[in-house]
C-alpha cells in the first residue's frame, strides 16, 4: 500500500502472486485517479497516457498467473469459494 | 510557453515546506484564491503525462495532508497561463470546493477493486458486427444476444459482490463511488472515504470480506487523497 504518515496500510497478501497483482492495481488505480478523477479545472484537461496499454496487459498477466495458481489449489483440493 | 501546473486545492494558510518538489525538480508554491489556495509549479512546458510524473503529482498533493485538513487533489492536465485566470477559475467554484473540503476532512480515500480469476471476459465489450452483409439475420440477433447475456450476468455478478461489500464495511465507510471499469480491469472497483481514525477498522474489514471470498481477487490500495470525492 501507499506510504501515508499516521494512517495504517496493510498488504493484500503475502504471497509472490498477491504482491505483483497489488503492485499492478495500485498502479493503476494512481493512472485512474489522477487522469480521471479529482478537481476538474480544464474541460481539455487530459488526454492519454502512453503506459496505460502497457499497464492494463500486466494486470491480465499476473490475473493469468493467479488463474494458473487457484487450478494448481483446486487439484490439490483447495478451499471451496462461498462468493456472491 | 512558461505557464502553471496545478497539483490541489487547499484552505489558505496551508503551503508547501521548503523541501517539497513537483515536476521537473520544480518548486512548489502556492496561488491565492479567495479563502483558498492552489498548490502550483511554475513550469517551462506543459507536462507530459507519463507514469513518473503522475506519480509526482500525487506526491505532492499528500504532502499537502495537515492533521485533519486534507486538500481536493487536481486532475492531472490542468495547465494555466498566469495566476490570475487560474484563480479566477478556483473563485468561480469556490463554495463547491469550500463544501468538498469540509466533507473531506480528518479522511482518507481507499480503493478496493476486485477481479475475478481468469481472463477477462471481453467478448460483450468487443465491437458488435455491423449487421446487414456481415451476418444472416438470425445469426447476427444470436451473437448480440449472446453478447447481452455475457454483459448481464458481469453486472449481476459485480452487484451481489457490491452488496456484500457494502455489508462488510458499512460501519467504517462514509461515502462510496463505484466504478465498473472494462474487464481487463477487474469486475468491480469501489472508492470509499473512511475517516483516518476508522483506517484500521476499515483495512480489518476489507481484510475479512477477503477471506469470506476466497475465489476472488481483492485488492485494497490506499490511503489515497480524496480523488474520487472532489467536485
Amino acid at each position: 500500500m501507499t506510504e501515508d504518515s499516521g494512517v495504517p496500510t496493510r498488504p493484500t497478501g503475502d504471497d509472490e502472486v498477491d504482491e505483483a497483482l497489488e503492485r499492478e492495481v495500485r498502479l493503476l488505480e494512481l493512472v485512474n485517479r489522477t487522469i480521471d478523477r479529482g478537481v476538474v479545472l480544464h474541460g481539455d484537461a487530459i488526454i492519454s497516457v502512453a503506459d496505460v496499454d502497457l499497464i492494463e496487459l500486466r494486470l491480465e498477466l499476473v490475473l493469468s498467473a493467479v488463474d494458473a495458481l487457484m487450478e494448481t489449489m483446486d487439484d490439490d483440493g483447495g478451499s471451496e469459494g462461498g462468493d456472491p | 510557453m512558461t505557464g502553471l501546473h496545478p497539483y490541489c486545492v487547499v484552505q489558505a494558510g496551508t503551503g508547501p515546506d521548503g523541501g517539497v518538489r513537483g515536476l521537473d525538480g520544480a518548486s512548489v508554491g502556492t496561488v491565492a484564491a479567495g479563502e483558498l489556495w492552489v498548490w502550483v509549479s511554475e513550469l517551462e512546458a506543459r507536462p507530459e503525462a507519463g507514469v513518473e510524473a503522475l506519480r509526482i503529482h500525487d506526491r505532492v498533493g499528500r504532502a499537502a495532508v495537515a492533521g485533519d485538513r486534507v486538500p481536493l487533489p487536481v486532475r492531472f492536465g490542468a495547465w494555466f497561463g498566469s495566476r490570475e485566470e487560474l484563480a479566477e477559475r478556483i473563485r468561480d467554484r469556490e463554495d463547491a470546493y469550500q463544501d468538498a473540503l469540509e466533507r473531506v476532512a480528518g479522511t482518507r480515500e481507499f480503493a478496493v477493486r476486485i477481479l475475478e480469476n481468469g481472463p477477462p471476459d471481453t467478448e460483450a465489450d468487443s465491437p458488435a458486427p455491423s449487421g446487414e452483409g456481415e451476418l444472416p439475420g438470425t445469426r447476427y440477433l444470436e451473437v448480440v444476444a449472446r453478447r447481452y447475456a455475457v454483459r448481464r450476468r458481469r453486472e449481476e455478478r459485480a452487484d451481489r459482490v457490491l452488496v456484500a461489500l457494502r455489508a462488510a464495511v458499512e460501519s467504517v465507510a462514509r461515502d462510496e463511488k463505484v466504478e465498473r471499469p472494462k474487464p481487463e480491469k477487474g469486475l468491480v472497483g469501489v472508492a470509499h472515504l473512511v475517516r483516518t481514525a476508522d483506517a484500521g477498522e476499515y483495512l480489518d474489514s476489507v481484510d475479512g470480506f477477503r477471506r469470506a471470498h476466497p475465489r476472488l481477487r481483492v485488492v485494497a490500495t490506499g490511503p489515497w487523497v480524496p480523488y474520487s470525492f472532489a467536485p
